[in-house]
């Protein structure tokens, strides 16, 4: 289940993007899972099949969901993050609540650190 | 059984006709109307006015019969020509024979009037106009020494056949109401529920589904009767519109669901779901209702194409008819569902089977209830409708299976009565008689449950969302 919020400053596309790219890297839609089709997505959602045309389109290009014209679009194989990782970024969530910090803070410090282990990565 | 002790009746009396004298036997239908039971029985063709009226206390008639003030007209559906034969036997329905009266009627090929019929008169007819005087025989069949002497050689032996007549017909109607009514008493009994309220957003949308089930229902019941009329408003139809009407119904009712648009989102909603499983004509209804379907459908194609490819051609070149020959026999019955009515039921199946599929999509490709959580309800009220349409689609199959059956179990009952015709051709005529009463009966229920279920969309589905909810 995804929603879409029509009073939110991000875009449509990007809603249906990230929201997508969430479920299938948490695991939660399996590789082989059958997506709905993008005329079904749109009107659900009460937006133009092109929006949801050009969300598919860039989870394809990044290797999350496969589309063909006989099997339609599915998740691939392998998307979803280790149960390790999965762990840990559940453990992060709890401490970030508890210290008041809101999602966008806390995605903040995650783009912080990862910026900081990229620049400390021996060349 | 009659129908048994009919055939060696007609058995007998060609033995005791001539040895080598060449016999073509047709059996017509009768319906018999006001019939008080076994203990009262008329003479046969008093009834068709053979003679001059006799008592007037009962009233018979044959299929095709044209009665004359003079009441010595007859007129008989054939479905073959009579030949060269040089006499005619008409023989009642020995069901209806009285001890010590005749119980046929010989005429010479002489004094017998025309055989006429054409595309336009449907089966032949043959017209016994003949005065009362030239009836030069009058056959006494006394169990068990039956005999008859005729001067002719070549004999044409017309039987007639006790049909299911007004009565009877009014019964099945009976029967068909009493079906409604029992299963309108079990669902008021099993599925009655206080009604409760439902979300405002998804009210629109369940009412109007509601009004677009019950005006498909409308419309088929509507086809339905036309086309069942049209068997006694068009006889020249030979009854083929009456053999349609199942799946026209089916398809106009169907394609009018289909075509009705859903209600308009308003657009006051901030936020709208969707769900992320892939919504097809095969998982929107239940498994096992479009397997019964499917049963259905596929029983439905192997009964037309054993019906057409065990029927034979009537004297027009019509497949319309089934019959069993041996060399001294010949019996012909119809309307039997040959080619003649099978092949437009083919179309018509597959028409039904489309109109199936389109119905079923629309419900598929309707967009979600508008906002968030109302995702149970939205799966439920696509489960409700696709049941409805699966209802409406299975009580059009049924209702053509129940007419091919029974017609073709029936025509062949009355076609196998002569001797050397294997015991499995009644067995079957009778199985095909049982399934055409059942198949008709379990039309009645599904279009009764899918009338039910669309009368309480609304109501069904705030149960249903209730349900859900208070599941952990």
């Amino acid at each position: 289940m995804i929603t879409l919020d029509i009073a939110s400053p991000v875009p449509p596309f990007e809603q249906v993007r990230a929201q997508l790219a969430d479920l299938v890297r948490s695991g939660e839609l399996p590789g082989g899972h059958k997506l709905p089709s993008i005329r079904q997505l749109a009107g659900d959602l009460r937006i133009a099949p092109g929006t949801v045309a050009r969300a598919y389109g860039a989870l394809e290009a990044d290797g999350l969901i496969a589309s063909s014209r006989a099997s339609g679009t599915r998740v691939r194989d392998g998307q979803a993050l280790s149960a390790e990782l999965g762990d840990a970024a559940a453990q992060y969530v709890t401490a970030a609540q508890q210290g008041d910090a809101t999602l966008e803070a806390a995605l903040s410090a995650v783009r912080a650190a990862w910026e900081l282990a990229l620049r400390n990565r021996p060349r | 059984m009659a129908g048994a002790k009919t055939a060696s009746r007609a058995a007998q009396l060609s033995e005791g006709v001539r040895h080598g004298v060449e016999i073509v036997r047709e059996q017509v239908g009768v319906a018999v109307e006001g019939h008080r039971g076994a203990r009262v029985t008329e003479h046969p063709l008093h009834g068709v006015d053979v003679r001059s009226g006799a008592d007037g206390e009962r009233r018979g008639r044959v299929t095709q019969v044209v009665r004359s003030d003079a009441g010595h007209q007859l007129r008989l559906g054939l479905t073959r020509s009579l030949g060269h034969c040089d006499g005619l036997l008409v023989l009642g329905p020995h069901a209806l024979h009285r001890s010590g009266e005749p119980a046929g009627y010989g005429v010479p090929r002489s004094e017998v009037g025309t055989v006429f019929g054409g595309p336009e008169g449907g089966v032949s007819t043959l017209v016994l106009d003949c005065p009362l005087d030239s009836i030069v025989q009058e056959v006494a069949v006394e169990p068990p020494h039956p005999r008859v002497s005729t001067p002719w050689h070549t004999l044409c032996i017309i039987e007639l056949i006790q049909e299911v007549g007004n009565m009877a017909g009014i019964a099945v109607v009976a029967y068909g109401i009493a079906a409604v009514l029992v299963v309108v008493v079990v669902w008021a009994a099993t599925r009655r529920q206080e009604p409760l309220r439902v979300d405002g957003r998804a009210l629109l949308a369940l009412r109007s589904a509601r009004r677009r089930s019950l005006a498909a229902i409308g419309l088929a019941l509507v086809l339905l009767l036309v086309g069942i009329a049209t068997a006694l408003l068009v006889p020249a139809w030979l009854g083929i519109g009456a053999t349609l009407a199942p799946a026209v119904a089916g398809v106009g009712g169907l394609l009018l669901y289909a075509a009705t648009p859903p209600p308009q989102d308003d657009g006051a909603q901030a936020r709208y779901a969707a769900s992320l499983t892939r919504r097809t004509v095969w998982n929107i209804a239940p498994a096992p209702a479009l397997a019964a379907l499917g049963v259905a459908l596929l029983l439905q194609l192997v009964l037309l194409v054993f019906a057409g490819m065990t029927s034979s051609a009537d004297d027009q070149g019509r497949f319309r008819a089934i019959t069993f020959s041996t060399d001294e026999y010949s019996s012909t019955a119809t309307p039997y569902p040959g080619w003649f009515y099978a092949l437009p039921l083919l179309v018509g199946t597959v028409l039904l089977a489309l109109a199936i599929w389109i119905a079923l999509r629309r419900i598929a490709t309707t967009a979600s209830l508008p906002g968030e959580g109302l995702e149970d309800l939205d799966s439920m009220w696509r489960s409700r409708s696709a049941q409805i349409v699966v209802g409406l689609a299975f009580a059009a199959i049924c209702f053509q299976i129940g007419g091919t059956a029974l017609f073709a179990g029936t025509t062949m009952g009355n076609a196998r009565f002569q001797p050397g015709v294997p015991l499995g051709w009644q067995v079957l005529a009778t199985c095909l008689t049982v399934l055409g009463f059942v198949s008709l009966l379990l039309s009645i229920v599904a279009l009764t449950l899918a009338a039910l279920r669309a009368f309480a969309l609304p109501k069904r589905l705030a149960r249903s969302d209730a349900e859900a909810r208070s599941q952990p």
